[in-house]
């Protein structure tokens, strides 16, 4: 912004010197229109008025020659100005929308990273609380099967006691041999002797 | 000093059937005595084995009545007093083993009576009652308080 502020204030700068100098060769070519002695203008008064208008016109032509190489250069130089001045302020005005442009995505790369990097850490987080919560149904739904299964199997063995248990009574209860169960007897008296003798005595 | 009673005699009722048989045998050794003293033939009395067997145990002399009148007194006051167990087998028992089961609670007191009885849904072993408590010995209940070991046999086998 420097650079161009300055080369704009050259330009500006230029043009004046430009006038100036413009302004200062009117001037010049006015003093020399004006009569300055009595004695020229009895000359042209007297006969010398065709080389007094051969003057004026000379000089009005150098002056227009002068003026128009002056011009011309300025005008020259004005439009190498510009021109650099343009090249300038297109390269100053590309490296500016440049950089703008760059610190602008910097800022949203910046800011997108960030919100990804948030992202990231809400979805890592929600990840890990859906596994969290995923283990622990599992979990629970495992102890609840198991004590189920556990509970059914339980309740098929105490079935298959009973039915066993109650068949063996049945097939057991029309066959009584006492003959052999005389000495499991005594033995199961003799076990509990302690106990009948406080009883009887 | 309490009698003795055979093995044999295990029941009250026992006792009570050889009271009454020693009653007419008590009644029969008067009469002989009666008729000793006005020199009538006495008459014979067979006595049954039940009260030989008793006789015999009790070391009593069956010919001489006060002996009779003192077993009498004392089978009286057995019956009377004497504990008696109660005893429950899935069959009913033969004298053998009645005998022998006897015989084995008279150790432990030598008057008690045991009375026999059956249920044959209690499949083997036996019921005992005292006075006081119940042990129950049955095969029927200790296959019932130990039938998981049937779902511990199944499970172990797997």
């Amino acid at each position: 912004m420097d650079s161009t502020m300055i080369t704009i204030i050259l330009l500006i700068t230029l043009i004046l010197i430009s006038v100036v100098y413009g302004l200062s060769l009117n001037k010049k070519i006015q003093k020399l229109q004006v009569p300055t002695s009595p004695r020229e203008e009895e000359l042209h008064v007297e006969g010398s008025k065709i080389f007094a208008e051969m003057d004026m016109k000379t000089i009005e032509a150098f002056a227009l020659a002068q003026m128009k190489d002056a011009t011309e250069k300025s005008a020259a130089k004005l439009q190498s100005s510009l021109t650099n001045i343009a090249e300038k302020v297109a390269s100053e005005l590309s490296d500016i929308a440049t950089k703008n442009l760059d610190q602008e995505f910097e800022k949203y790369r910046v800011h997108l990273e960030s919100l990804r990097s948030k992202s990231i850490a809400q979805f890592d987080t929600l990840q890990k609380s859906l596994n969290d919560h995923y283990v622990e149904q599992v979990t629970k739904i495992d102890t609840t099967l198991t004590a189920e299964a556990s509970k059914q199997i339980d309740a098929l063995y105490a079935r298959i006691d009973d039915v066993v248990s109650g068949y063996i009574i049945d097939s057991l209860g029309a066959t009584v041999d006492l003959g052999t169960q005389s000495s499991v007897i005594i033995a199961e008296l003799e076990k509990h002797k302690d106990d009948i003798k406080r009883e009887i005595v | 000093m309490a009698i003795r009673l055979p093995d044999s005699i295990y029941s009250q009722n026992q006792v009570g059937v050889a009271l009454a048989e020693l009653h007419t045998y008590a009644g029969h050794l008067r009469d002989s005595l009666a008729r000793a003293k006005i020199g009538s033939q006495p008459i014979d009395i067979a006595l049954s084995p039940f009260l030989d067997a008793l006789f015999t145990a009790t070391n009593s002399d069956k010919k001489v009545l006060s002996g009779v009148e003192t077993l009498i007194t004392e089978l009286e006051d057995l019956r009377r007093t004497a504990p008696t167990v109660h005893i429950t087998l899935a069959a009913f028992p033969d004298e053998s083993m009645k005998m022998t089961i006897t015989k084995w609670f008279r150790q432990i007191h030598p008057e008690v009576f045991v009375a026999f009885g059956t249920r044959s849904d209690i499949v083997g072993g036996m019921i005992l009652r005292t006075s006081s408590t119940i042990h129950d010995f049955s095969y029927r209940t200790q296959l019932l308080s130990h039938r998981n070991r049937i779902s511990e046999i199944l499970r172990s086998a797997k």
